[in-house]
């Protein structure tokens, strides 16, 4: 729309320079004088106690400085509860837990030394599985819940694996069952799938007078600065994160990963910079994943198509540690109340330990999970009641004005036009048959809708700061990892100031000056970000007023008579005399020198508009600032000799409330895809029944290549509902671009062979195996007749 | 990372084979180093000696004439045979081998004699040069032999390779202008991946429909490589229709002995034979009705 | 042999240095020269971070040691830049969009260059062939596709260009 001049235009990134020139500092590019290196040595078993560790052998490696083991741990960290040790003691909960970390002078030193702790175990039945972990005879990973600190509220089940257990309530869930027409109940699940980020996981520590420094590519620089403080007792400013570039994060870079073990070396080495990143291999066991799940869905609706009850019980194995698993259930379970209107809901989630590794935050904290659980039982419903999935889908689909399952009346609700805009991308009103084409090969397809809410409450701050000549840097605490930050915060700048977007660049990110920050994660960065700094410029005392009073100065009149319009400074003195200054020539004027330095502060909290959910039923008039809505269809051909699939088109609409960057948007949708392409149908972490993990590497664990990811795809951004709310109408698209993708390709798969997927990845072999099931079984009943 | 090691360089074949004589399986031969840096990388193995082998001449160069056939030195990247002519038109099988292997980046440093030589069931040469009635010449300080293909593997990741013995090249016979030859790698993902399954095949059929002859070779069917040898049988005389083709398949799968791993199970890589023997099969006759192969 | 004085041109500048043996390419480039554009994502040559060209091929420096570059010629991805000039598939990379994170971007266009250098005219499927071993978990590939055809367009009209009489 052209009522803007810089929002909404598709611009080149500013951090793709650096990046193609290779300057671009990540972290493992980090070199210091005096550096030391560090590796760890990890549990071969996923769950074991160690009777021994010796490292005699291991400290006579030439180079070698110190080696420290269980004992020397210092205490337990964990976001919400506080039950993960830096260096394992007593027991091992997953392999690759570390049982020992050398620092020494070379890499080569650091290893050879971990090569020759000998460690003793003594072997526990593992956990493999949630299935396992909820049965009452199942061994404890964690004897007991209450004797853990709790960092966050967390509902923890006592002599259980649970770590949090969820609940929501809306209505009547019985009376609605029995109100129903027709009922489908069922079971889904998925496999253990890694984020596998290009860059590992890795940092660099250095503990000096100072205190810690420590460069990382993190998500959260605040997060992990507050609890390395909490956990070896410093204060805020005694710990400082430097964030390097994110060689990509997708949300496994949100939590604590290689910090409090290098910094747990580094307090013993002071004046030693040590740097550890993982192998390949390491990041496969301890990188962080998205854990196995397990889904009971039952939904009631009547002939007529209305939806009337939706219970959904969801099992997260989040492996040994809780970390981020209590807030993965908590997101994932407000989104499963659909974007459809249900009166009747009961939501239950129960996030499990299991000696599984470590899972976390991924790319949607469950969405995706549970949008192939409830969208499925969306199609089984309408297969049912004979009705067109698209049509089914529009009929019960959310509107403004609408109750959530949340009990909140929802505002800018896009989800329906989301849904019109996939299906018309896909033609989905054109004839279309599925099964055997012509060519032999078996054609569907599939729609899937979802909602996902951003984490609510959090408080964003920002710092502009104008130099002398005009230019504007913003000190903005969320990182750039890919997804377009440092593009797009400068974009609501420049259009807030009237100025260029060449003149406004992002600071990089330092706990030392960047003002506070939750995390860049849930898609918030550019809603909270981008008010908090449309904030510093309009606010008062903003940007703007301190442009005003400079004038005021310079033109030697009021304040009050100095405006700002449309990127022009306007002074208008009582005899009517006027001054003019675009606020673009600004730094030529000579305003800015030898007065106070135009900096300004913004902050954007969420914390006033958020009505903290009932306890009991989760109920809340306002859980989230901000609701993602979208819509994604696929169309698949599969070798009916093989089981291979095809993804031959997807087609995406998000409601995007205004792209600030397009291009942005459209990058962020292209990538969740494919992702969501790979989760569908290839990736899974397979593991044996010790809880081993068989295919850690990037050969046998099977991201999309170039060669797998040729499709058609389609993107619509609509912007019917800006959010009244967001910058300049925006909302959030990092994560919701995959939520519904791998439901839609999964429908597309049962659609072609005629029966439904339940788990995912749907492999070849599974589509294979089923088609002859049912071939077989044709022949039976045509023998029978 | 790697481990420490030594590391020979021998400049010429003799020395070669001298240190080699000596040091035996004390000593890791290092061509490209595609699989032996992988396994050291990952910590799997830890050589203390490797033996760099690429300045030895012998082992380099390809030489092609329609009558003799090729022969290509044991050190030849397999981006090197992709990118010749006579392999992508004449020995077509190979080429679809060569063609899948890892990346660009692996094929340029992957050599044909590392392929070989790993003896993993899944290499994508080895089903091409089974088929194609490839044989290799070695040699130690005693003296050069020859191994033909059938006799290369005697078990799982071993060759019939002496411990002092060298691969030196790779022979395959002239073609005939009535054959053609074809492979199928099957995988789940369309590049930078293992064989699921693979088959190779070189048909003769001198009036375009009827088989008079057929190798067909098997990737990742058993422990090791094969040959499918009761579906040869079954083929030859028999006019090459759907039907016969798909009765190949089944022929092949049935003789085929594919293990159930975590990688996939038994029975869906014999569901998946039924599928590729017939289709590499179909591929290699439409060559020779187009007389696309011919040298 | 346990170590080896090499000299090799990287970028057009020569490099002497003695490395150990066990060393890699990567290792080398990384930690001795200090050229971190050239990125590490496995170690194993399933990614691609690595990739250099190396006397004009593609190549996984992870997989290489770094003695066997003496008396060869590497180009990274610090090298692509000539005279204060982008390549053009850093121009197209930048216009299109083909970098997210950027990652795997150095590596990408090495390989992207080696297609291009060997096929000017490269089809869609086969700049997807010649990049097969770079993984992207960012983009999805497609921009990354688009832009390699744009700089193979940019690079067709220079060409054109540099020929006229
Ligand atoms: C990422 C990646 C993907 C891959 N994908 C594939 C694939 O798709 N298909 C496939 O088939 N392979 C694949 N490989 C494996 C590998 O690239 C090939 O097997 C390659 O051909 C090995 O050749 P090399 O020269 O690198 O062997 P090296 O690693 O140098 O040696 C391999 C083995 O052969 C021995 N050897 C080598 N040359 C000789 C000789 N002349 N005489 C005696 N012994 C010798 C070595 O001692 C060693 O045991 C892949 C590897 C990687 C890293
Ligand atoms: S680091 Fe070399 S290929 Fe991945
Ligand atoms: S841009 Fe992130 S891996 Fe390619």
């Amino acid at each position: 729309m052209s009522e803007y001049r810089v929002v909404g235009k598709s611009i080149p990134r500013k951090d793709a320079l650096e990046k193609v020139t290779g300057s671009a500092i990540y972290g493992a590019d980090i070199f210091l004088p005096k550096m030391l290196y560090a590796a760890v040595c990890r549990s071969p078993h996923a769950h074991a106690k160690i009777l021994s560790v010796d490292i005699g052998e291991a400290a006579k490696v030439p180079g070698v400085k110190i080696i420290l083991t269980g004992k020397d741990n210092i205490g337990l960290f964990g976001q919400f509860l506080m039950d993960q040790p830096i260096i394992a003691f007593e027991k091992v909960r997953y392999e690759g837990e570390p049982v020992a970390a050398v620092a020494a002078e070379d890499l080569d030193a650091a290893w050879e030394a971990v090569k020759l702790i000998k460690v003793e175990y003594e072997l526990l039945t593992p956990v493999i599985d949630s299935i396992q972990a909820m049965k009452p005879d199942s061994p404890l990973l964690h004897e007991k819940w209450s004797d853990y600190k709790m960092a966050q509220a967390a509902n923890p089940v006592d002599k259980s694996n649970v770590c949090d257990h969820f609940h929501l309530k809306k209505g009547d869930i019985e009376a609605g069952f029995a109100e129903s027409d027709i009922i489908v109940e069922n079971d889904y699940d998925g496999e253990m799938v890694q984020h596998s980020t290009m860059e590992t996981h890795g940092s660099t520590v250095l503990f000096d007078n100072k205190g810690l420094t420590i460069w990382s590519p993190t998500q959260s620089p605040f997060m992990t600065r507050d609890q390395l403080a909490k956990l070896f007792n410093l204060s805020l400013n005694q710990v400082r994160i430097i964030c390097t570039h994110i060689g990509g994060g997708f949300g496994s870079k949100y939590e604590l990963k290689t910090e409090p073990i290098l910094a747990l070396l580094a307090l013993k080495l002071k004046g030693r910079p040590i740097k550890m990143f993982n192998t390949r291999a390491e990041e496969f066991l301890t990188g962080g994943c998205r854990g196995p799940w397990r889904i009971h869905a039952k939904t009631g609706a009547k002939k007529d198509g209305t939806l009337v009850a939706h219970q959904f019980t969801i099992y997260w194995d989040t492996g040994a540690y809780a970390t981020t698993g209590p807030r993965v259930s908590y997101n994932a379970c407000f989104a499963s109340v659909t974007p459809y209107k249900i009166p009747n809901i009961v939501i239950d989630g129960y996030t499990v330990v299991t000696n599984k590794h470590i899972a976390t935050a991924y790319r949607g904290f469950g969405v995706p999970e549970v949008v192939w659980g409830y969208e499925n039982q969306m199609d089984l419903i309408a297969e049912k009641l004979n009705m067109d999935k698209v049509e089914f889908r529009l009929k019960n689909a959310l509107d403004d004005d609408d109750e959530s399952g949340t009990g909140e009346i929802l505002k800018s609700v896009a989800v329906k036009d989301c849904i019109k805009e996939a299906a018309r991308l896909l033609e989905w009103d054109k004839d279309f048959k599925p099964g055997l084409t012509p060519e032999g090969k078996l054609r569907g397809r599939g729609i899937a809708a979802f909602c996902k809410l951003t984490g609510t409450p959090s408080s964003t701050s920002v710092i502009v700061k104008m130099n002398e000549d005009g230019t504007v840097v913003v000190f903005v605490s969320g990182l750039e990892m890919g997804q377009g930050s440092t593009t797009v915060i400068p974009q609501i700048v420049a259009e807030g100031l009237g100025i260029s977007v060449e003149k406004v660049t992002t600071v990089p990110v330092d706990t030392l000056y960047s003002p506070y920050d939750k995390t860049t994660t849930s898609s918030r960065l550019t809603f909270h970000s981008g008010n908090a700094a449309l904030d510093a410029i309009n606010g008062i005392g903003g940007i703007n007023d301190q442009i005003r009073e400079l004038a005021s100065i310079k033109w030697k009149m009021d304040v009050e008579q100095v405006v700002i319009q449309d990127g022009v400074v306007i002074g208008r003195d009582n005899s009517g005399n006027e001054k003019r200054i675009v606020i673009e020539d600004i730094g030529k004027s000579g305003i800015m020198k030898e007065q106070k330095p135009v900096i300004a502060t913004g902050k954007y909290s969420t914390s006033e508009i958020y009505d903290p959910p009932d306890v009991e039923t989760h109920q809340s008039k306002r859980p989230t600032v901000m609701w993602f809505w979208g819509a994604q269809a696929a169309e698949v051909e599969i070798d009916p000799e093989t089981g291979k699939v095809e993804v031959t088109k997807v087609t995406a609409a998000h409601d995007i409330g205004k792209a600030i960057n397009p291009l942005g948007v459209l990058q962020q949708i292209e990538g969740g895809v494919i992702m969501g392409m790979g989760h569908a149908l290839l990736e899974e972490m397979i593991f044996d029944d010790k809880a081993i993990l068989l295919n850690g590497n990037m050969v046998d664990f099977k991201l999309p290549t170039s060669r797998d990811a040729k499709m058609d795809l389609k993107i619509a951004l609509v912007e019917t509902k800006p959010h009244p709310e967001g910058p300049y109408g925006a909302k959030g698209i990092g994560e919701p671009g995959m939520a519904p993708t791998a439901a839609a390709i999964a429908f597309a798969v049962s659609n072609a062979v005629g029966k439904r997927f339940t788990s995912m990845p749907i492999k070849a072999d599974d589509v294979l195996l089923t088609l002859k099931k049912m071939k077989s079984s044709d022949n039976h009943r045509m023998g029978g007749e | 990372m790697l481990n420490k090691f030594d590391l020979l360089v021998p400049k010429t074949l003799d020395e070669a084979l001298q240190q080699y004589a000596e040091l035996g399986s004390k000593c890791k031969i290092f061509a490209g180093g595609t699989d032996v840096l992988v396994s050291m990388h990952g910590g799997h193995k830890a050589y203390a000696l490797l033996m760099d082998i690429k300045n030895l001449e012998e082992l380099k160069g390809v030489e092609y004439t329609p009558e003799k056939g090729i022969v290509i030195g044991a050190l030849t990247t397999h981006r090197c045979l992709e990118r010749l002519p006579a392999i992508k038109e004449v020995y077509t099988a190979l080429f679809e081998g060569v063609s899948q292997v890892g990346s660009v980046q692996t094929r340029n440093r992957g050599t044909i004699g590392g392929n070989i030589c790993n003896a993993v069931p899944s290499g994508d040469t080895l089903g091409p040069l089974l088929a194609l009635n490839a044989s290799v010449i070695v040699q130690s300080v005693k003296g050069a032999r020859e191994i033909p293909f059938g006799e290369l593997f005697p078990g799982p990741k071993k060759t019939a390779l002496k411990e002092d013995e060298l691969l030196i090249k790779i022979l395959i016979p002239a073609r005939l202008s009535n054959s053609a030859s074809a492979y199928t790698k099957f995988a789940r993902r369309n590049s930078m991946d293992l064989a699921l399954l693979g088959t190779a095949t070189d048909l003769i059929s001198n009036d375009g429909k009827t088989c008079d002859n057929a190798r067909i070779s098997l990737t990742t069917a058993a422990p090791t490589i094969i040959r499918a040898r009761k579906t040869e049988e079954f083929l030859v005389g028999k006019e090459l229709t759907k039907d016969v083709m798909k009765e190949a398949g089944e022929i092949a799968s049935a003789e085929a002995k594919p293990r159930s791993s975590w990688r996939s199970s038994e029975e869906y890589r014999r569901e998946v034979l039924k599928a590729i023997v017939p289709r590499t099969l179909a591929i290699a006759l439409d060559r020779i009705q187009k007389g696309v192969n011919i040298p | 042999m346990i170590e080896k004085t090499i000299t090799v041109t990287v970028n057009g500048e020569v490099h002497t240095r003695t490395v150990k043996v066990h060393r890699t390419l990567l290792e080398f480039i990384r930690e001795d020269l200090y050229l971190t554009g050239t990125k590490e994502g496995c170690n194993e040559g399933e990614c691609g971070g690595c990739t250099i060209l190396f006397d004009g091929k593609p190549l996984n420096s992870c997989m290489m040691l770094a003695m066997e570059a003496d008396g060869h010629d590497i180009l990274t991805v610090e090298g692509l830049e000539k005279d204060g000039k982008l390549h053009p598939l850093q121009e197209a990379f930048i216009e299109v969009g083909a970098v997210q994170c950027g990652f795997c971007t150095p590596g990408m266009l090495l390989s992207a260059k080696a297609c291009l250098d060997e096929f000017p005219d490269a089809s869609e499927d086969r700049i997807r062939k010649e990049i097969e071993g770079n993984i992207c978990r960012c983009t999805g590939y497609n921009r990354i596709v688009q832009a390699i055809q744009v700089a193979a367009e940019k690079m067709r009209q220079d060409t054109l260009i540099v020929n006229k009489p």
